[in-house]
């Protein structure tokens, strides 16, 4: 190495460990790192305690303290534990029981994310403090290998290249516990990397926080007329899930069965955590309400934690809010920070207006849609004439499955269009001025989903380009175009509709 | 028409007991395992219960859920039961037994 090019390095890795400082809290704290900046020693904990929750499985599947409880609590309403489990023959479920129990078993309930609704992202934060307390308590003297007193979940940045083929080069050792069968392998095709462009836009995420609009961001109380997922939760989280790591992470109810899971989420968690450093919690909503999720009760729950109700729960959702009383912090360098606010703010407001640039606000932040056309035509294209009038101002637009349908992950494409403008897949100058929107969709594939009900529908709130179109162009009618991909969608797969607003 | 007492919304949810009994959900108040033949388990999530079952879109009259393709069509993010609305006959009972406060026996209100 050149001796410019080691003095550089110097340099930038003595800029990158000063400015990650003040993201250091609670000095004694556990640090979550980002993954491709552990030690070895550090990479070997981790591994380490993953290691000892999975072998506890192998003496017994339904050990709260083993790896596949902590994996049900991600989306198991309902495990039916043996009363006797040496009498237990069959091998034990990966996915959930239904119905009621037989009389040789009682009804457990790990848990249950709160998808789809404002409490999504601190449901998974209060996962978290309770796994990361029992991966700590494995072997803290290191009696058998590394130990693990300090063990945080080392965080992935998905919004950056990955180090390894498609994921952290951690990820891709089979020889690891964090390794999983059960994903996609394949490196990184081009044509991947551009239909996941939204889904991995740090601008986009950026773009949202700085908006400080919470339930945009972060998801709609349960009772919400036309709520339920925030814009981050719909249009990132939901495709890395389905298209980025497909297997198990395809589905909500095996998703944490692959350890990649931990670290995918430990970033959402800093992005949570990137939320309430810009805004606050002033304007979160049902932070009283409680979490669902049976944990050990050998872990310390969380300072403020009440036992209320029947049944026992991970407390309220307040009490997982500050980083500091849950006793861990992040180590943040600045390729791991949200892209600047004043870029941000050039990106999408100013001379950029909708559908009179060349790139949308949403192109500029995030690309020109999912649907790839070199990987052939869109299975469906929905459309809906709307007005440009002062009632449609704040409209929204709602994507809704057909009551029956089969559970499937799917993407869907929204461009905003006058009605003498053919939409042209094939057309990037199309699709970059005149999509509005990305959103996903990450289902079960079960055609009997359960809890996961295929009608959920999908929102679009059209006020911005609204905003942008009118008074100028108010009395034309332009055309809400819906473009639909994944792997079973079919013709008839949803409709578009209005709405007067949200 | 009189108000509806807990015996008909009992009838009327006794179709998703099989699903939901023993489920846990929660509220501000901590987490319950929820039983659709129990009342008092049903007056804890009764407001939640009226709303998911109304999740489904009705016709211009409000009268009949709106028929899309040959199917009804849900229009809130968490509509149940999954498999497609009761009757909406039942529903507006169930959204009028919470109205009037859930009583065990409408000529004893609660509260």
């Amino acid at each position: 190495m050149p001796d410019w090019t080691r003095r550089l390095a110097v340099a930038l890795c003595l800029m990158f460990a000063a400015s990650s400082v003040g993201w250091a809290q609670n000095g004694d704290a556990p640090l979550r790192k980002n993954i491709d900046d552990l030690t070895a020693a550090e990479l070997a904990a981790y591994e380490h305690a993953v290691q000892i929750l999975k072998d506890r499985n192998q003496a017994d599947p339904y050990d709260e303290e083993g790896y596949l409880w902590q994996a049900w609590i991600h989306n198991c309403m309902k495990i039916f534990v043996p009363k006797d489990p040496s009498t237990v023959t069959e091998p034990t479920p990966l996915f959930c029981d239904r119905g009621e129990p037989p009389p040789d078993r009682i009804l457990a309930n790990p848990g249950m994310c709160e998808h789809g609704k404002d409490i999504f992202l601190l449901w998974h934060r209060a996962q978290f403090y309770y796994f990361e307390q029992l991966l700590r308590a494995t072997d803290p003297e290191g009696l058998t290998g590394p130990s693990t007193a300090d063990v945080a979940v080392p965080f992935w940045n998905w919004t950056r290249p990955p180090s390894g083929a498609r994921y952290p080069k951690a990820f891709e050792d089979p020889t690891s516990p964090l390794y999983h069968e059960n994903r996609l392998h394949h490196a990184l095709l081009p044509e991947e990397r551009e239909r996941l462009e939204g889904a991995t836009s740090a601008r986009l995420t950026a773009a949202l926080i700085y908006g400080g609009d919470w339930p945009r961001f972060g998801g709609y109380p349960q009772a919400h007329p036309t709520g339920g997922k925030g814009e981050f939760e719909s249009a990132q989280h939901d495709l890395m899930h389905a298209f980025y790591f497909g297997g198990d992470m395809a589905n909500p109810t095996t998703a944490a069965l692959d350890p990649g899971f931990w670290s995918f989420h430990a970033y959402i968690d800093l992005i949570l955590e990137f939320w309430l450093r810009e805004n606050g919690a002033g304007t979160m909503t049902s932070l009283d309400q409680f979490l669902r999720g049976t944990q050990p009760t050998s872990i310390t729950p969380a300072p403020g934690h009440e036992n209320a109700g029947a049944v026992p729960s991970m407390g309220r959702a307040r009490i997982y809010l500050d980083t500091t009383q849950l006793g861990f912090g992040f180590e943040v360098k600045p390729q791991d920070r949200l892209p600047p606010r004043d870029l941000i703010a050039d990106l999408t407001t100013g001379a950029v207006r909708f559908g009179a640039s060349a790139q949308s606000p949403f192109a500029r932040l995030a690309g020109d849609g999912f649907n790839n056309p070199d990987l052939g035509q869109p299975t469906q294209i929905a459309q809906l004439p709307v007005a440009l009038n002062a009632d449609t101002r704040n409209a929204s637009v709602q994507f809704a499955r057909p009551n029956g349908a089969a559970d499937v992950s799917f993407a869907v494409d929204f461009y905003f269009h006058p009605p003498n403008v053919t939409p042209d897949m094939a057309d990037r100058a199309f699709r970059e001025r005149f999509i509005v929107a990305s959103r996903g969709y990450w289902g079960s594939g079960q055609s009997d989903a359960g809890a996961h009900a295929p009608a959920k529908p999908l929102f679009l709130d059209l006020s911005e380009p609204m905003q942008s179109l009118l008074p100028a162009l108010e009395g034309q009618v332009w055309v809400l175009t819906a473009v639909v991909s994944g792997p079973d969608v079919n013709l008839s797969f949803g409709r578009l509709s209005l709405l007067a607003g949200r | 028409m009189s108000d509806p007492s807990w015996a008909d919304v009992e009838t009327i949810l006794q179709a998703g007991a099989g699903c939901m009994n023993g489920m846990v959900l929660t509220n501000d108040e901590g987490a319950f395992r929820i039983y659709l033949d129990d009342y008092e388990s049903v007056v804890r999530f009764g407001e939640l219960i009226a709303v998911v079952l109304d999740g489904w879109r009705r016709n211009a009259a409000g009268d009949a859920w709106a028929i899309v393709d040959g199917r009804p069509e849900a229009v809130k993010p968490h509509a149940m039961p999954p498999g497609g609305p009761l009757d909406i006959a039942d529903v507006d009972t169930v959204k009028r037994w919470v109205a009037i406060g859930m009583p065990k026996d409408p000529a004893q209100p609660v509260g």
